[in-house]
């Protein structure tokens, strides 16, 4: 069978796959609470597939391999290497204070969540909260959806010998088919299965691909003859200089890894606290398995520079290009074009969710409101789930060079937005509502709007063009927030209520 | 290792081996009874 014939028989296969399991877990989601946050069933396996699924996106097959080819390790480096220490350290500050809070109060969002944290300070100012978390994580997912159908169109593209277009919308209707009715359960259970193509896929294509350049002991002293930048952990200047790399890596990387919120919602979802203990060694070891394509990647760079294979079309296509040019598998191209989509769609679901409940439930129910029962507010989020999905489609039709880029950008937005208040506010009482306030405020508008403009508006001529913005805006927001706290009287939090020492 | 220097090592390796051990030293020391958490405050706490 030819490479489309292969091809079109996984993406069907997987299609089949994805849906059943979908569609089986939208018969089990009836409440808001199902939806959100799969009911809070979920055991110690799905809670880290489904971790990693989200975290695992496009970007790591497509992105990281990328960047190995045309940049080396330092890609690696900016994106991944601190944030194994930030992935614990997620666990360690969140997990365990948010699924308790799950216990004693109705969290089914981040939003929720930090309005419980902030629930002694005025109403006002707690529908200032949620409104700024949802106008957040509507801005932040958004800008990571465009990386994701970036990655699947240009797989699908290629392999199927279609456009762009066509492969974005094949991705859509997937996605919408069980994204929309089975929300966090279909998710959680899909990603299960997604994750572990994206492990299979990464193990495969190093096994296959490295012997080819002598292991990573030959490949690192071919790389050396090509360019020493390859094996540099940062280059000297530019935007992976040692400045750019450790500003990002520190301060989204460790700091606030888990601001993003399809990170820490998943806490929410646990069936019982002890779920947590050993999720975090799971999370870490699947994470190694998930970041591991930079090395064919990076494989692929010597072995165009030896003349073996030519040059891909963009360094994102790299492996798609080695796959049909190189391992002449048609069988492996039928796999990789299930794990690609099974990346992607493994965190678009996520982010379809998010930002359907940050809309619904968030900003028109909870800041706006608007009085609705339950299964209102649950129509309203699948019909906004759909809309979102469209949108995430118009905005993906001109696809980026670097899909890495995007996802650095969108995932710094993110933890800058949220980070500060989120961290703080789990661990130090004293944070009050209008710290929370200017946290989110100036995250939002350093490392969510201008981080976002640097990318599009301002790509030619970027603001602060020495300085990562997503590490800027973790470092302003978490000063506004601290500073304004300080400033304005303590409040009582419901989160610490159950505390012996506030009783 | 695999002939990079050791900064680079340490960055590609080192760190998901550091992100290891801290999951474990997380998993040994996690208690799930207890309800409440630390927090900065603890570190001000007068007698």
């Amino acid at each position: 069978m030819s490479y489309l014939g292969w091809s079109i028989l996984c993406m069907v296969l997987y299609s089949v796959i994805v849906i059943a399991i979908g569609m089986a877990a939208a018969r089990t989601t009836h409440t808001v609470e199902d939806y959100l946050i799969a009911g809070k069933g979920v055991g110690l396996w799905l809670l880290t597939f489904g971790v990693m699924g989200a975290i695992l996106s496009g970007g790591a097959i497509m992105g990281y391999s990328g960047t190995g080819y045309g940049t080396g390790y330092a890609g690696y480096v900016n994106l991944v290497s601190l944030a194994f220490i930030g992935l614990v350290g997620s666990y360690f500050v969140l997990a365990k204070p948010m699924r308790i809070s799950a216990d004693k109060h109705k969290v089914y969002t981040l939003p929720d969540y930090l309005c419980v944290r902030f629930g002694g300070g005025s109403e006002r100012g707690v529908r200032m909260v949620r409104g700024l978390s949802a106008l957040a994580i509507v801005l932040g997912c958004s800008a990571y959806m465009v990386s994701q159908f970036a990655s699947i169109g240009a797989v699908l593209g290629p392999l199927l010998n279609i456009s762009h277009l066509q492969s974005i919308l094949i991705a859509c209707a997937i996605l919408g088919v069980y994204t929309v009715s089975g929300g966090m359960k279909a998710s959680i259970w899909t990603n299960f299965f997604q994750m572990s193509c994206i492990v299979f896929i990464g193990v495969a294509l190093n096994a296959m691909i490295l012997p080819r350049v002598g292991g990573l002991s030959g490949l690192h002293a071919e790389l050396a003859k090509i360019d020493y930048n390859y094996l540099r952990p940062w280059h000297e200047s530019g935007s992976f200089s040692m400045s750019r790399i450790l500003q990002y890596g520190v301060f989204v990387g460790i700091f606030t890894y888990a601001g993003v919120p399809h990170v820490s919602t998943k806490f929410l979802t646990t069936k019982n606290v002890n779920v947590l203990k050993w999720a975090p060694l799971v999370s870490v070891i699947l994470y190694f398995l998930g970041v591991i394509s930079q090395w064919p990647g990076m494989a692929g760079r010597v072995l165009v520079e030896q003349g073996v294979i030519s040059a891909p079309v963009a360094p994102d296509a790299i492996l798609t290009h080695m796959i049909i040019n190189l391992l002449e598998s048609p069988v492996m191209a039928g796999v990789f074009v299930a794990a690609v989509a099974a990346a992607v769609m493994s965190t678009a679901e996520s982010f379809l969710i998010l930002s359907s409940a940050a809309i619904v439930r968030d900003f028109v129910k909870g800041t706006l409101g608007v009085k609705m029962e339950e299964k209102t507010e649950l129509k309203w989020i699948r019909i906004c789930c759909f809309v979102v999905l469209i949108l995430g489609f118009l905005l993906s039709l001109k696809p980026p060079t670097y899909i890495l880029l995007i996802v650095t950008v969108a995932w710094g937005a993110l933890s800058a937005m949220f980070g500060p208040v989120l961290y703080l506010g789990t661990r130090w009482k004293r944070v009050n509502t209008p710290g929370a306030i200017a946290g989110l405020a100036v995250g939002i508008l350093v490392g969510g709007i201008l981080g976002i403009m640097n990318l599009t508006v301002f790509s030619e001529n970027p603001i602060l063009p020495n300085f990562n913005l997503a590490a800027v805006g973790v470092i302003l927001g978490t000063v506004s927030l601290v500073v304004v706290t300080l400033l304005t009287k303590p409040e009582k939090s419901p989160l610490f209520a159950h505390f012996k020492s506030e009783q | 290792m695999f002939g990079l220097s050791g900064l680079t090592t340490l960055m590609v390796f080192g760190t998901p081996i550091i992100g290891v051990i801290l999951a474990i030293i997380f998993g040994l020391t996690f208690k799930v009874e207890e309800e409440e958490w630390f927090t900065l405050d603890d570190l001000f706490k007068k007698e």
